[in-house]
């Protein structure tokens, strides 16, 4: 009984991170109509941001958050402007070649700035739980959860209430109503660009308290905010939601009930993505584009 | 397009590849090697894309095709042909696998599948050290196991093979139909191609050719662990290969092979140290190309000669 | 007094073809003009060269006194043109009011934006009715009044409107070009494309006929409606549809 209770709550705290992660992606493709397989790099810059504004400033990730997520924008809205922004009309081959490409470098400028070398923040509070109904929950997932949810809530206000938010959801629907209205398209674009690296930085931020940092967990990310995406839906902010919870509570039970579980875990993501499309498809929602 | 004449070049190189190979030469035959199974990759990778399929995750059929071969001569005293053959055939289950559960998936999701796939069989390798020696490693029996040179012979012979086989392919009325999958399947649909089944036979060839790289690579190395076997560095050198030298086309990643195995000696010797260099680089490479040379070198060179 | 628009010489291509090779076109301050002319004359493309949908490929562009081709698209909604594209072309997911709002998305119009609304209401009831459903929910009437006001939520000078009539039963056109004649009253100026010359010219005062992307005529309306040429090519198309 205890032991399902823990799961819930795992689940319901890792949800939320990865709700993070993968809303991002999911506003990015929604206006741009480019699937950025660099996106796991984002959340990785994200961690090392945060690891180094610990380590080097002493600043605690979530006072170091507005300054990545700032940072994050910035170059997110750089990037697109100078280099994806050729991919706009451009096949979706070069579309995924290009960001892979892009994904390749950071990893391995990491890598060399930064060695293979396991990191990770543990602020002193992180490390501290309490108990709860009988279920053991730390503060640091606790406070993790929590941020990640509350970017996500803002986006959401964000996208239905401000007038760039809805601009943002008019440009996803309509590019040549857009431009007709007004609106200033590349800008857009490119602004909406950052605030997705913007959320993965975040997400990486949120994510150091409880993954090690390296330069290669952009990868997994990846693949688990696809299968995200397969499960809940792209383009919009109530599936990412969903499929992320899906996904984090599928990945603790595993860990949790299968022998070495924590092992497979990792794996889970890939199984989800291919078990879903073998019985749907066009994943749960069919919101997949087959042909 | 057929001529064999336009091939001139093509013939010429891989002769070359087989002559260094022959050799008695050792850095020759080890540079021979590794462009020969580089080529195999990059002509099997170039086989997919040509049908409209991005593989982010060829390293799964490398992977499987080495330790089929590893494990099949470990467990069952198979040599270095049955070895191979088995790899081939073990590639080429997988890949139909790959095919018939991504269905009618295109683009970017099809590339997840293939990327998950890879990386999957990564995680299970290193979970199931009953089965693959997980971190631990895998050793090539020496007993079975050619020498250096007997396998760079072999590897040239495997590289002219795959060539050949990519060039008959070409003629035949599988590149027709691969070009029509490549723009929009349904088209294809209408012209009589069932895409399903074409799929399945595209990516079962090139998972073939994938794996026989892998297997003949594993022979030679002689080591194996489920980094080296499903690492992604495979997979990019597959893509970069092809994707400089030209893709759709037969000679393209011929080019590209040789170019990328010329690039990442250099790096080696120039920037050994460097954690991450070649690889950067590649990615670098990958960008660049595709913003301002989406057609490769191949392409330049064929804009050129017409 | 010169004119509010001003076109010489404006040349636009798609690829190899020339779509527009080469008109003369003029808007006063206040006046209704229509371009007509049969299926692929380019009259779309002037519409899109003139709001800056498509690349001007040579001729020059005067609006309001100054160069129009130096400002991007976005800065010339600001500027007062307002483009009512043809298809409607409405955000299918966003509500009616939220696509008027998105209308008066440049700064000067948003200042406005509550009169406006309320202008919009007053002219297309049904808008008012509709106002909290999904845009695309609409029938094609509703979407094309409904992109009419999100045109003119943006306060221009110059409205241009492209094939409001297309797809339309009669009786709704003849309800639109009524509308259309009310906000003729008001003092902006209208850009009128339509294959349906008959309903173009009750509203127009004057007309150009565009063909093979060269005009080919320019009237008054009065005259143009009895005119043998258009009557043989456009108004016997359009007996049928009006």
């Amino acid at each position: 009984m205890q032991f399902v209770g823990q799961v819930i709550a795992d689940s319901l705290l890792l949800g939320g991170i990865y709700t993070l992660a993968a809303v991002g992606l999911s506003l990015s493709f929604g206006v741009t109509r480019i699937i950025n397989f660099a996106h796991g790099e984002a959340v990785m810059l994200g961690a090392y941001g945060a690891f180094w504004a610990l380590t080097l400033l002493h600043l605690d990730p979530l006072l170091a958050l507005p300054f990545l997520m700032a940072a994050g924008t910035a170059a997110g809205y750089a990037l697109f402007r100078l280099v994806i922004s050729h991919l706009l009309d451009a096949p979706q081959e070069n579309q995924i070649l290009l960001t892979f490409g892009l994904a390749l470098i950071l990893q391995n400028l990491a890598l060399y700035l930064w060695t293979g070398d396991q990191r990770a923040t543990t602020p002193d509070y992180a490390l501290n739980s309490f108990l709860i109904g009988g279920v053991v929950v730390s503060y640091g997932q606790l406070i993790a959860a929590a941020m990640a949810l509350t970017l996500v809530g803002a986006v959401f206000v964000w996208l239905r209430r401000s007038e760039l938010g809805r601009a943002t959801r008019a440009l996803a629907e309509n590019r040549r109503a857009a431009v007709l209205v007004g609106i200033n398209v590349p800008h857009l674009y490119a602004l909406t660009f950052g605030i997705s690296v913007a959320m993965g930085a975040a997400a990486g931020a949120v994510l150091s308290f409880i993954l090690p940092i390296t330069p290669f967990m952009g990868a997994d990310i990846l693949v688990k905010t696809f299968a995200i995406i397969v499960l809940g839906g792209f383009g919009n902010v109530a599936g990412a939601t969903v499929g992320a919870f899906l996904l984090a509570f599928a990945e603790t039970a595993v860990a949790y009930y299968v022998p070495e579980g924590n092992g497979w875990s990792e794996a889970v993501a890939f199984a989800v993505l291919f078990a879903v499309l073998i019985v749907r498809p066009g994943g749960i929602l069919g919101q997949v584009v087959a042909e | 397009m057929r001529s064999l004449a336009r091939h001139v070049p093509l013939i010429g190189v891989m002769a070359v590849l087989v002559g260094a190979a022959l050799l008695q030469d050792p850095v020759l035959n080890d540079r021979a090697f590794r462009t020969a199974t580089t080529i195999m990759l990059a002509t099997s990778w170039n086989l997919m894309v040509s049908a409209g399929l991005i593989s982010l995750g060829h390293a799964a059929f490398w992977g499987v095709g080495s330790y089929a071969c590893l494990l099949g001569a470990a467990g069952l005293g198979l040599p270095v042909g049955a070895g191979l053959l088995l790899a081939m055939a073990v590639g080429a289950a997988l890949g139909a696998v790959q095919a018939l559960v991504t269905g009618r998936l295109r683009g970017a999701f099809f590339a997840i599948c293939t990327l998950a796939m890879a990386e999957g069989l990564r995680v299970a390798a290193l979970m199931l050290p009953g089965l693959t020696h997980g971190a631990e490693g895998l050793f090539a029996p020496q007993a079975l196991r050619p020498t250096p040179h007997v396998l760079g012979v072999l590897g040239a012979l495997l590289a002219v093979a795959s060539v050949g086989f990519a060039f008959w392919l070409s003629g035949t009325r599988f590149h027709f139909a691969m070009a029509a999958m490549r723009s929009h399947e349904g088209a294809a649909q209408m012209i009589g191609i069932d895409p399903r089944r074409y799929r399945v036979a595209v990516v079962a060839m090139s998972a073939a050719m994938a794996s026989l790289a892998g297997g003949v690579s594993a022979w030679y190395g002689g080591y194996l662990d489920p980094g080296v076997a499903f690492g992604l560095q495979t997979t990019i050198t597959a893509q970069i290969a092809a994707i400089l030298g030209g893709m759709f086309s037969v000679g393209g990643p011929v080019v590209g092979a040789i170019a990328v195995v010329a690039v990442g000696d250099a790096t080696r010797g120039l920037l050994g140290g460097v954690q991450g260099a070649s690889q950067g680089l590649f990615g670098l490479i990958l960008v660049v190309t595709i913003l301002f040379r989406p057609r490769g070198i191949g392409g330049l060179l064929r804009r050129a000669r017409a | 007094m010169s004119a509010l628009l001003s076109l010489r010489g404006v040349v636009a291509r798609y690829g190899e073809s020339v779509a527009v090779d080469g008109i003369d076109l003029d808007v006063q301050q206040g006046e209704v003009v229509s371009l007509l002319g049969p299926n692929g004359a380019g009259k779309t493309t002037t519409m899109g060269v003139i709001a800056g949908l498509v690349p001007c490929g040579g001729g020059t562009i005067c609006y309001d006194g100054g160069d129009l081709l130096r400002l991007p698209p976005h800065r010339r909604v600001a500027a007062g043109i307002a483009l009512c594209p043809e298809g409607r072309q409405v955000f299918p997911n966003l509500t009616v009011e939220e696509n008027l709002l998105l209308g008066s998305f440049h700064r000067a119009a948003r200042r406005e934006r509550s009169r406006t609304l309320g202008e919009m209401f007053e002219l297309f009831p049904i808008l008012l009715e509709r106002r909290r459903q999904p845009a695309g929910l609409m029938s094609g009437g509703e979407q094309q009044m409904l992109a009419v006001a999100r045109a003119l939520m943006a306060r221009p000078r110059l409205l241009l409107l492209d094939e409001p009539s297309l797809g339309l039963a009669p009786r709704i056109v003849v309800q639109l070009f009524d509308t259309l004649r009310r906000i003729a009253a008001s003092s902006i100026s209208i850009l009128l494309v339509e294959q349906n010359a008959r309903a173009a010219l009750g509203v127009a005062e004057r007309g150009y006929v565009i063909s093979a992307g060269r005009i080919v005529q320019r009237d008054s309306a009065a005259a143009l409606l009895t005119s043998r040429r258009m009557q043989e090519a456009f108004i016997g198309k359009a007996a049928g549809n009006a």
